[in-house]
């Protein structure tokens, strides 16, 4: 209302304490340890999806040809019976059990959210179990934090479970964690840093249990839902079961029922530009943080 | 079956963990950015607070901006001279034009925070009580001008407004603030 017929009042004591307000030490605060790593990840996170948004369509292709390769390979090898798999061939066999005899998506279960965890953490496990399996503490912002009467933690493996690759396809046993086996120092920066990718908050019920998981991470879900998928995919993807849940198509997250868990939701916070900004794995069936 | 399709597709474009060739010179930008994010942090990040008014959205505020400064990072050291002012911007814009889209309780719910957040040392200070009181915009504007010791013309040229909006929230902010320690400040030091 008083937009510009307001004169200007400052009086010289109210700039100066500004000015000593913002040169207080105390607005100072403390930097977490991994922060860096979680900018630099973060920044490669973005620069990758911009990349792959401009080669979609290549992408796409070069997909669909090493999936179809993959379903080959997975049925030539059912045919001369070196396959290991002892599943008839069906179609449904080969698609599933195809993909993990080829290297590159057998590294990428370590990246899976849901349907019950993700890497070695299930929803309902003890958080202590948590510790004992390998996952490290971090914090991000510095601090666990609460949410009701849920405490966030982020977490990460030690180790990658999954550098040397086909070792480690069971994805949800304590073996496919971290062991003193792999000599740490003998990986890459970028190995290192790109293993933080897995970073996970976990929410910790007052029992102990973890409630809900995911966050800011590079985890997916199983039907490839991760950062930076478009609402409008997840839409498509989830159709079915948004459809059965009744849920409404808008707002700024989505609940999806797991498929293949029916205690769970799938919680996606989308951003302002329509795309996942965060994830999460959420359990019905425990006690809520309320 | 079609869903498996986006599955790979994604596991081809986006998490396969081995170095693409592409991907080598990229390291070495990464790492001499790692090297920036290290340096500037802490000032960042105290710019932040002063900017959001809490530690969680500033963290929040400064890891945004930074990771999209990261994504272009050659870029940026190229176009801009000083990364660290071009960053500083970028948080007051981010910070103003983030509020304006996103409410606070989307913020909230992607990073859950508050009850057991540190406390904040502020507390007993009405003046920063009073200063995160502000708006974004009025609030930004004078971060920029005390924190910042910009003129009106580079605030203006930072927020993307005019001159005469600059100076109508600065105005705005001040007759708040007046307000709002009107009764510490009126009845202490500003008593005439």
């Amino acid at each position: 209302m008083t937009d510009n017929d307001r004169p200007d009042e400052r009086r010289p004591d109210l700039d100066a304490e500004l000015r000593r307000l913002f040169a207080d030490e105390r607005l100072t605060l403390p930097v977490a340890e991994d922060i860096e790593n979680a900018v630099v990840v973060g920044a490669r996170r973005r620069r990758r999806h911009r990349t792959t948004v401009a080669a979609a369509g290549g992408v796409l292709a070069v997909a669909a040809l090493v999936f179809v390769g993959a379903a080959l390979t997975g049925i030539g090898g059912h045919l001369t019976h070196t396959v290991t798999a002892a599943a008839p061939p069906s179609l449904s066999a080969t698609l599933t059990t195809a993909p993990a005899t080829t290297t590159p998506t057998v590294r990428n279960d370590a990246y899976l959210l849901g349907p019950y965890g993700a890497d070695g953490l299930k929803l309902g496990m003890p958080a202590g179990a948590a510790l004992k399996m390998g996952y490290s503490p971090v914090s991000i912002m510095g601090s666990p934090y609460a949410q009701g009467k849920c405490i966030g933690y982020t977490v990460y493996p030690t180790l990658p479970a999954d550098q040397d690759g086909p070792t480690t396809t069971p994805p949800v046993t304590t073996d496919a964690l971290p062991t003193k086996e792999a000599p740490s120092a003998a990986r890459s920066v970028i190995e290192q840093k790109l293993a933080k990718e897995r970073l996970v908050t976990v929410l910790v019920s007052a029992r102990g249990s973890i409630v809900q998981l995911g966050g800011v991470t590079g985890l997916h879900t199983p039907e490839g839902i991760g950062l930076g998928t478009s609402a409008k995919r997840v839409y498509a993807v989830y159709a079915e079961q948004l459809k059965a849940a009744g849920a409404p198509a808008s707002g700024r997250s989505v609940a999806v029922p797991v498929p293949g868990n029916d205690t769970a939701t799938y919680v996606f916070y989308l951003g302002a530009d329509g795309t996942v900004t965060s994830l999460w794995l959420r359990s019905d069936s425990d006690v809520t943080c309320q | 079956m079609t869903a498996l399709v986006p599955s790979t597709a994604r596991a081809v474009g986006g998490v396969d963990r081995q170095p693409k060739p592409d991907e080598a010179g990229h390291i070495e930008i990464e790492e001499d950015f790692g090297e920036f994010v290290r340096a500037v942090l802490p000032g960042l990040l105290r710019y932040g607070h002063a900017l959001t008014g809490n530690p969680h959205d500033a963290a929040d505020l400064v890891q945004g901006v930074l990771e999209r400064i990261g994504a272009r990072w050659s870029f940026v050291l190229r176009r801009t001279g000083d990364p660290v002012a071009y960053a500083r911007r970028a948080m007051a814009n981010a910070h103003v034009s983030r509020w304006r889209r996103t409410r606070r309780e989307n913020l909230v719910a992607e990073l859950p925070d508050t009850a057991v957040w540190q406390p904040d040392r502020f507390d007993d200070e009405p003046l920063w009580q009073a200063v995160r009181a502000l708006p974004p915009r009025q609030r930004a504007v004078m971060v920029l001008r005390y924190y910042e010791d910009l003129s009106e013309a580079e605030i203006a040229s930072t927020l993307g407004i005019s001159k005469g909006t600059v100076k109508s929230q600065a105005n705005k902010a001040m007759a708040s603030l007046r307000a709002r320690l009107g009764v510490t400040v009126a009845e202490g030091r500003e008593a005439r």
